[in-house]
């Protein structure tokens, strides 16, 4: 048989296997949206953990990170230092939004955040921003999707039908299953995904070059020593600016937490202790970007000129001597990637869209089985608009992530405000999160306009705060009352106060 | 907080009732995370930037932000420890 047909049959056989699991999931949780959404509250330590590092490791880390050590060297270094901060501060707000959560019934970030400053509009605006975020975010999975199993099949899939397919798959379990069918599902593509990583990343080293120093040793005596030293490369092959590198670390370290798919896990852990538990373990789940990025350099002097670089994993596996079935398996794996961030994505977007966009907008209650209805149409609705764009637009997958991250760091203000500065008012909050959202999109549509070349994402913190700031001063304080709730809710007692 | 009617204008880490054992602690903490932030930018990173030495193997470039993701994750080890 030929190689690239059993690579595909294992293809095939994974997204069956996950289809199945995904589907059958949904007969473990209740059919409410408390089910569909938060998956009962109950998810242990276990799933929760595959669900957060399954969900944030996707295209962008098995394809456009070693993408960047293939092309930019030490710039993809900024992936790894922005995840070591970026997650902190979920062990804060995170079991804050829990106890919150739980008692008032919320299942978005959006839902807290427009309770605490008692406006509709910060709702509407954040679902708006959730969802233009997502878009690009499930675009880039899509893409990834199709690009690998064009490249291993030498280009036999096209990668419209391979996105098709394995979109087609994700769309089925979401669909009927929800968050749970994602719990389910992260934990068999997280197993798989480390695995995958750790064994490529050591192999390739090993077997092209006799081990990680000597690699390294040898791109430090080539021409290409430069990409080595930090910052690394910039786009145009010269070596990148520090306060771009800088910059990036910094917008996407606040934006990290403040994906809302991410964020409103909070409200899907069993306890607060679970919660932080998955917060702690995290590094270990981000330590496999290490042998990631050690795929990308391993294709540095051995594969020159490779484009573009997001291939170079796909390429790399056609590249080796490996047995067809190994090969299917790792392509099986970076699917994975692909696919546990894609069904995050997509379930978190359409749950936002209903709940905190059409449903405040439209101004009317409606029963459980109504928003369900209304989310599982907006999960085929946005596959097919995200579809549209991966089939269309030619993009770069870390240049729009980072573009997305400008964009969800402007949330961070707000949030940081919701617990801890209680003189925060509704007009501030909404003012500093267009301010932010107004300059972060100036900046990222007409970089030439930037004073300084920073990640647009920082002028658009600085103008979220100023605006936050000064107009909440400006206007009256929001009630003590529940003032006092959200300051309060770090501590278990004074939350279950009987109090709004 | 003062009274049930009063907003204070500044921020609050910490209620009342948080133990000072609790409040030195978490400060401690974001102080670490902070530390570790800074080292990872300009100006402490350019610092620890270069290729050599290689650290198992790895260009100290690359080995400085694996040491900060371990030295973050053993701060949270601790704090979730001292708090569960």
């Amino acid at each position: 048989m030929d190689p690239w047909l059993v690579i595909l049959l294992i293809c095939g056989a994974y997204l069956a296997i996950t289809l199945v699991m995904g589907v059958w999931s949904s007969r473990t949780v209740s059919a409410s949206v408390d089910g569909y959404v938060a998956g009962d509250r109950a998810m242990n330590v276990v799933v929760l953990y595959f669900v957060l590092g399954a969900s944030v490791f996707s295209s962008f880390a098995f394809l456009g990170a070693p993408g960047w050590a293939y092309s930019r060297g030490a710039a993809a270094f900024y992936i790894i230092a922005y995840g070591v901060v970026g997650m902190v501060p979920l062990y804060f707000f995170g079991p804050r939004a829990r106890r919150i959560g739980e008692r008032f019934g919320f299942v978005t970030q959006a839902e807290m955040l427009a309770h605490r400053f008692d406006s509709r509009t910060i709702s509407v605006v954040l679902a708006v921003l959730s969802v233009a975020a997502f878009i690009p975010y499930m675009t880039l999975q899509m893409k990834g999707a199709g690009y690998i199993l064009a490249t291993i099949s030498d280009g036999r899939v096209p990668e419209w039908l391979g996105a098709l397919v394995t979109y087609g798959v994700v769309l089925v379990y979401v669909f009927t299953s929800g968050v749970m069918g994602i719990g389910w599902t992260n934990t068999f593509q997280g197993v798989f995904m480390l695995s995958i990583a750790w064994f490529l990343g050591l192999y390739l080293p090993s077997t092209l070059y006799g081990g990680v120093g000597a690699m390294f040793n040898e791109i430090a005596a080539s021409d290409l020593r430069a990409m080595l030293q930090a910052p690394g490369l910039g786009a145009d092959g010269e070596p990148w600016s520090w306060a771009e590198y800088s910059s990036a670390v910094v917008v996407s370290a606040f934006g990290f937490s403040m994906w809302p798919h991410l964020f409103m896990k909070s409200y899907a852990a069993r306890s607060e202790r679970t919660l932080k538990l998955t917060v702690v373990l995290y590094p270990t789940f981000q330590l496999f970007l290490v042998p990631i990025l050690l795929i990308g350099f391993a294709g540095v002097l051995a594969y020159p000129d490779v484009a573009p670089a997001d291939t170079i994993v796909p390429f790399l596996l056609t590249q080796i001597d490996l047995s067809p079935v190994v090969v299917g398996l790792v392509c099986a794996g970076t699917l994975a990637a692909s696919m546990s961030s894609g069904d995050a994505i997509l379930h978190a977007a359409a749950s936002i869209g209903l709940r905190d966009g059409l449903r405040p907008l439209l101004h009317t209650s409606m029963s459980d089985r109504q928003e369900r209805i209304w989310i599982r149409t907006l999960v085929v609705v946005l596959s097919i608009v995200a579809y549209y764009f991966a089939v269309v637009s030619e993009v770069s997958i870390v240049a729009l992530l980072l573009g997305a991250y400008g964009g969800v760091a402007q949330i961070f203000p707000l949030m940081f405000a919701t617990f801890y500065w209680p003189r925060a008012t509704g007009a501030g909050a909404l003012a500093g999160l267009l301010a932010g959202i107004a300059v972060n999109t100036l900046f990222l549509v007409a970089p030439e306009l930037k004073p300084v070349p920073l990640h647009e994402g920082i002028y658009g913190l600085m103008a979220n705060v100023v605006m936050l700031v000064a107009v909440s001063l400006s206007t009256a304080p929001e009630p003590a009352e529940r003032m006092r709730t959200y300051v309060e809710s770090g501590t278990p007692a004074a939350a279950e106060a009987p109090t709004a | 907080m003062p009274s049930p009617s009063d907003v204070p204008s500044g921020p609050v880490f910490f209620t009342d009732s948080s133990p000072p054992s609790r409040r030195w602690r978490r400060s401690l903490f974001i102080a670490i995370v902070l530390v570790a932030a800074l080292a990872l930018i300009a100006p402490v990173y350019p610092l620890f930037g270069s290729i050599r030495p290689l650290i198992f193997g790895l260009p100290l470039s690359f080995a400085w932000v694996v040491l900060w993701l371990a030295v973050v994750f053993a701060a949270l080890v601790w704090l979730y420890r001292s708090e569960h």
